[in-house]
């Protein structure tokens, strides 16, 4: 019923759908709808105000591509670039694309980098492995507190280096005090490990419940079949819900374009991952989705030098994250949220 | 009109209980792992890694089996095999003032030319300046883990030779806990990635058998702005 109905955003029909819905049962009616790119956009219904709002808006845009486009002082590959940014602007949302759309979007940004910047990027729209459900669990008796996972994450993800935004956070607290983030400090700066104190850390945990998720006013955000909470940073708005929703502080903002020196950009890239971002859209922690979908650890478990980190398969028994996950001594945080967290924290 | 309003109720009923998301019904996370895992099929990836390894299955442990590779240590020990140096026992040159080649041997019979730096190279430096800072004197020696008649093999408590590939063996006779960890994924670190097939860090890939404590040392980075921004609020 849900199918007919048509709104700017796809959240627009699912709060028309849970209306119908009986209001104390958790509204289960099929809430996506299945247009994209041009059709997402142009294809949907809505109010005058809005109309107006985002014709000026699209007018805007698209008479700055069509004058460089059809300008006959413009080079072959200015025209291209906007006819590139043009299309990209259009796009749907990501996790509504066929795979053809998603290879698209892919081709395009890769050619527009080549344009912009003379370089090849290899970028991919890999989507999840069958029987899998990626897990990680931490050892909090070997962190040591080096930082060399934080080090490996901002090279592999393309953090901005300047602001030293990061996706881990090392927390060392004192022994006996219990884990009491509030008592931990993220910034020390001396001889590790510290005498009588621990270290543990902290990133995207990829909730199987994940709060961020329900509170994106666009669908921005979302949990991918193999477990992974991507985010696609074309169709983000960078409200900022989903960084108040996190109880574990997984999310990170970029208040300022990031900047990454050319020689060191990682040009193994996804979509969906550790592409390179904009300014006022979320970022976080992917378990490295351009390296665990081709079968490779995270680059934070691949630099840890204690081996307290662990990444593997849920769903293989004979994984060393099952054997952790049932024999060891293991526990999670703020598990009486209910968010189920993929993040397992175990002691020798 | 009451049969109508029965009816909706049904409906209502009936449509707030289905539910569409398939990952809902198990409850938990647990169950649905458990479930999903029950057909599991493995995932295989190529091995882009430069890791020389075994895919010999490392199986002490009848009852479970463990079925991930190793990576090869002799190819990482300087000048194996070590009986190129190593020609006569260490009592032996002991009596002859600590010299490997003896006079007879200066004649290099069967030596070629290309092999003198096999043992010329670390002739004066050898590796005198290990010192052994694992347990105490009473625990072990050099001989704890070598045979000075055999070399080329680590050996055993109980003087079996052990190849220098499965190292692993030697440290297990002490430390059984750690081992236990170690085949089951829970201490070392995997090499090639989550998938099949697994190749694991040995013992001595992470920790140096002549002095095995992880060392203190400083963080790897400073995070500056994170000070200044605390500092601010």
């Amino acid at each position: 019923m849900g199918n007919n109905i048509k709104k700017w955003f796809s959240i627009g029909s699912k709060r028309v759908v849970n209306e119908s819905c009986d209001s104390d049962k958790p509204c289960s009616c099929k809430s996506e709808k299945t247009n994209d790119g041009f059709d997402q956009v142009l294809n949907a219904q809505t109010d005058r105000r809005n109309a107006i709002q985002k014709l000026t808006a699209g007018l805007l845009i698209g008479a700055g591509a069509v004058s460089s486009s059809c300008s006959v002082s413009k080079s072959d590959e200015a025209k291209e670039q906007s006819d590139l940014d043009w299309e990209e602007y259009f796009k749907g949302n990501y996790k509504l694309m066929t795979d053809e759309e998603k290879q698209n979007t892919v081709d395009r940004l890769t050619r527009s980098y080549e344009l912009r910047t003379g370089k090849k990027i290899n970028m991919s729209a890999a989507g999840p492995i069958d029987d899998v459900l990626y897990g990680y669990a931490f050892n909090i008796s070997k962190c040591q507190g080096y930082m060399d996972c934080i080090n490996a994450c901002v090279e592999e993800n393309n953090q901005d280096r300047e602001s030293q935004m990061q996706y881990i956070r090392i927390h060392e607290i004192e022994k006996g005090s219990g884990i009491e983030f509030k008592n931990g400090d993220d910034t020390y700066y001396h001889e590790v490990p510290a005498a009588n104190h621990f270290y543990i850390g902290t990133q995207c945990f990829h909730c199987d419940n994940p709060p961020c998720v329900e509170v994106c006013p666009v669908q921005a955000t979302w949990k991918e079949k193999d477990g992974i909470v991507v985010i696609d940073y074309d169709w983000c708005i960078g409200c900022r819900y989903c960084m108040a929703a996190c109880p574990y502080d997984g999310r990170r903002f970029n208040w300022k374009t990031p900047e990454v020196p050319e020689e060191e950009v990682n040009k193994n890239q996804h979509y969906l991952g550790n592409r390179l971002r904009k300014q006022g859209v979320m970022e976080k922690c992917t378990f490295c989705i351009q390296r665990s979908r081709n079968g490779k650890n995270p680059a934070c478990v691949e630099a840890c030098p204690t081996g307290a980190r662990v990444f593997g398969n849920l769903l293989d028994p004979n994984s060393d994250i099952r054997w952790i996950i049932e024999n060891k001594k293991v526990f999670r945080l703020k598990e009486e949220l209910g968010t189920e967290p993929k993040f397992w924290y175990y002691m020798d | 009109m009451q049969r109508f309003l029965y009816i909706i109720i049904i409906l209502t009923t009936l449509f707030s209980c289905k539910t569409e998301d398939p990952e809902k019904e198990y409850g938990s996370l647990h169950k649905r792992i458990e479930h999903k895992s029950e057909h599991y099929k493995p995932f295989y990836v190529q091995n882009n890694s430069e890791i020389e390894y075994d895919t010999v299955q490392v199986a002490l442990d009848t009852v479970a089996a463990h079925h991930f590779g190793i990576p090869k240590r002799t190819s990482m020990v300087d000048s194996y095999p070590c009986n190129k140096c190593h020609a006569v026992s260490i009592d032996e040159l002991k009596s002859k003032g600590g010299n490997f080649v003896t006079p007879k041997d200066k004649a290099h019979e069967g030596v070629t030319a290309k092999d003198c730096k096999s043992c010329h190279e670390y002739l004066k430096k050898s590796h005198w300046n290990i010192s052994l800072n694992h347990a105490d004197d009473n625990a072990m020696n050099c001989a704890t883990c070598h045979n000075q008649d055999e070399m080329n093999n680590l050996s055993s408590l109980t003087n079996k030779n052990i190849n220098f590939n499965n190292s692993y063996q030697i440290c297990s006779q002490c430390h059984s806990t750690q081992f236990n960890e170690w085949k089951n994924g829970a201490h070392g670190k995997q090499l090639t990635g989550w998938g099949e097939p697994k190749v694991r860090q040995t013992c001595v890939g992470c920790h140096n058998p002549h002095d095995p404590a992880i060392k203190h040392r400083w963080p790897s980075r400073l995070n500056t702005q994170m000070i200044e921004q605390r500092d601010l609020e």
